[in-house]
């Protein structure tokens, strides 16, 4: 099993990712290649075996719920795009109806 | 010199913090033109910090050993004020809104930020040639790299342009290029080391830890680096080890074992060779060595080049052209300003690995893929636990080869990726992990790999300062930079 072309364009839109043809190209065997390398794990006996996400089993804490750092998170300097205290974007919906 | 004798001379104020730091800007002045460690500098602003460590130590204040050493930070974490690129062109102009905890930790006690060092974009790469800003070199020799994805760092260490660095490591980017480099390198327990402010690349992976030229200027800065921090949900709830203490320089006893599976014939010789002989050094000063099996470890590099892109691509989905500085010009709709701006703003090697990460993610492979590598990495820590229960230590080579040369595996990221086939077993299974030169490849440094158990730093530091003791090829410096 392996990455194929349509896996490739399939997988290029669930990542919002558009690319030029050349790098599909230039991708597509290089990935495969790699995807090879996944065939190491067919000689474990993983039957029955528990998928760990962590490395250490310790319970994840939370912290308490209140405000801090209340200094300028330099959201307007870092916004490629600020307009009277939000985030602006493109238009999301199509024009015409109003 | 060593962060010790710099301390020293800086309490009795044989030293002034601000003349180190000014040593050191000459330093990086004279040489960066060459091997281009940096990513950026910050000099008026660590001349400051430098003046009032003076200020307090001529008043007689207590301080920590680390005031006034001067430090660089790899620019993947974040120091407020300060831009944090991640060598990427998508965060070139990124300013950190805030300081990571690892470095506030360190500035807390006295250290002088001195830049922010060269990467592998988004800390994708074993040699810095993923960099937006071009690759770092090696003083070892210019045509070669200096390993990554923290090179920057490593070379910064190795032409002595400053003593001691901060590196992040998922895979091996602290330890390989510690060893390509000539230099010690260390990448504490998963959870010791608080990663707020680091940008994530891989999160049950990425590890911050310390370059030094030797273990022991590593134990100095791994103590103060060290915190459990409530802004991390991995932190661990622990003081920070004592470190320095526990460089005793006795190996008597120590049970050392060796997988034969990192030792395969995908290791160089000319790598081995210093490894053994390394081994035999351990050995003489009364440390016991025996061959293991460690049969899981066939599949590290498997297991991290599914479960690394995976969660690299959840991670740098926020990489979209709305919040992080860059985005295309014109876009016609949103979809377009999202897709547009990540295909033009990422570089290669995080494209295919973004790619390679949605794929192992997506419906109809998340079981044979990502559920298969998490199952894999349950038996490779089984096998270390199997391995501790009997021993101290785990010893290999820290990388196939020594530093090979740019543009040898550019067209070939799967050969680039061996690289990392000694230091995924410890991401994998979250232990402190530390590489030492111990001799050299045709002119090349080669380094050794001590893995210790969970939060076993101490026995981890105190046999690479033990073997540092016995040997000298930490203080072996490249011609050029001596």
């Amino acid at each position: 099993m392996s990455i194929d072309k349509k896996d490739l364009e399939h997988v290029l839109k669930l990542a919002h990712l558009d690319i030029p043809d050349s790098e599909k190209e230039e991708f597509l065997p290089q990935l495969q290649r790699t995807f090879s390398f996944m065939k190491a794990m067919d000689s474990l006996p993983l039957e029955g075996v528990e998928p760990s996400a962590y490395a250490n089993n310790q319970a994840q804490f939370l912290r308490e719920d209140t405000p801090e750092n209340q200094a300028d998170l330099y959201m307007e300097k870092n916004a490629p795009d600020w307009d009277q205290g939000c985030f602006s974007v493109p238009q999301i919906l199509s024009g015409g109806e109003s | 010199m060593s962060v010790k004798e710099l301390s020293s001379k800086l309490k009795n104020r044989e030293l002034k913090a601000v003349d180190l730091a000014m040593a050191t800007f000459s330093k990086i002045e004279a040489t960066e033109s060459d091997l281009h460690s940096f990513i950026s500098l910050r000099k008026e602003a660590a001349l400051l910090q430098a003046d009032s460590i003076d200020a307090k130590l001529d008043k007689g204040e207590e301080l920590s050993p680390l005031a006034g050493i001067p430090i660089t930070i790899k620019d993947n974490m974040n120091l407020r004020g300060e831009k944090t690129t991640c060598a990427s062109k998508m965060l070139e102009n990124f300013v950190s809104p805030f300081t990571s905890t690892a470095v506030q930790n360190l500035m807390d006690a006295g250290m002088v930020v001195v830049g922010k060092a060269n990467m592998d974009e988004f800390a994708m790469g074993s040699s810095t040639e993923n960099s937006a800003f071009g690759p770092s070199k090696n003083p070892w020799d210019l045509t070669r790299v200096p390993g990554g994805s923290s090179g920057g760092s490593a070379s910064a260490i190795a032409a002595g342009q400053v003593p001691v660095s901060l590196g992040s490591d998922t895979g091996g980017s602290i330890r390989q290029p510690a060893a390509f480099c000539g230099i010690s390198g260390f990448k504490p327990s998963y959870g010791r080391v608080s990663r707020y402010g680091l940008v994530a690349f891989a999160s049950s992976l990425d590890q911050i830890g310390p370059f030094g030229r030797s273990v022991e200027d590593i134990a100095y800065v791994t103590e103060g680096l060290c915190s459990h921090d409530v802004h991390d949900a991995t932190s661990v709830p622990a003081p920070a080890p004592q470190l320095v203490s526990a460089l005793t320089k006795d190996v008597r006893g120590l049970r050392i074992a060796i997988p034969k599976e990192l030792f395969s014939d995908e290791i160089d010789d000319g790598v081995k060779g210093p490894v053994y002989a390394a081994l035999d050094v351990l050995k003489a000063k009364g440390a016991i060595v025996e061959e293991v099996s460690m049969q899981a470890l066939v599949a590290s590099i498997a297991t991290y080049y599914i479960v690394a892109p995976a969660e690299a691509s959840a991670n740098l989905a926020r990489f979209d052209g709305v919040r992080y500085t860059s985005r295309i010009k014109d876009a016609a709709n949103l979809t377009e300003m999202f897709t547009k701006t990540r295909g033009q703003f990422f570089g290669k090697e995080v494209k295919r690995r973004i790619i390679l990460g949605t794929y192992a993610l997506s419906s109809g492979y998340y079981d044979a893929y990502y559920i298969k590598a998490q199952k894999a990495r349950t038996l490779i820590k089984q096998s270390f636990d199997r391995v501790f229960a009997n021993f101290d230590v785990v010893i290999s080579p820290t990388t196939p080869s020594a530093a090979f040369k740019f543009g040898e595996h550019a067209n070939s990221p799967d050969k680039m990726y061996i690289a990392d086939l000694c230091t995924i077993p410890a991401n994998m299974a979250g232990l402190p992990a530390l590489s030492v030169p111990c001799g050299f490849d045709n002119g090349m440094p080669v380094g050794l790999q001590i893995i210790g158990k969970s939060f076993d730093e101490a026995t981890v530091l105190r046999v690479g300062d033990a073997y540092q003791a016995f040997t000298d090829f930490h203080l072996a410096k490249p011609e050029a930079y001596a």
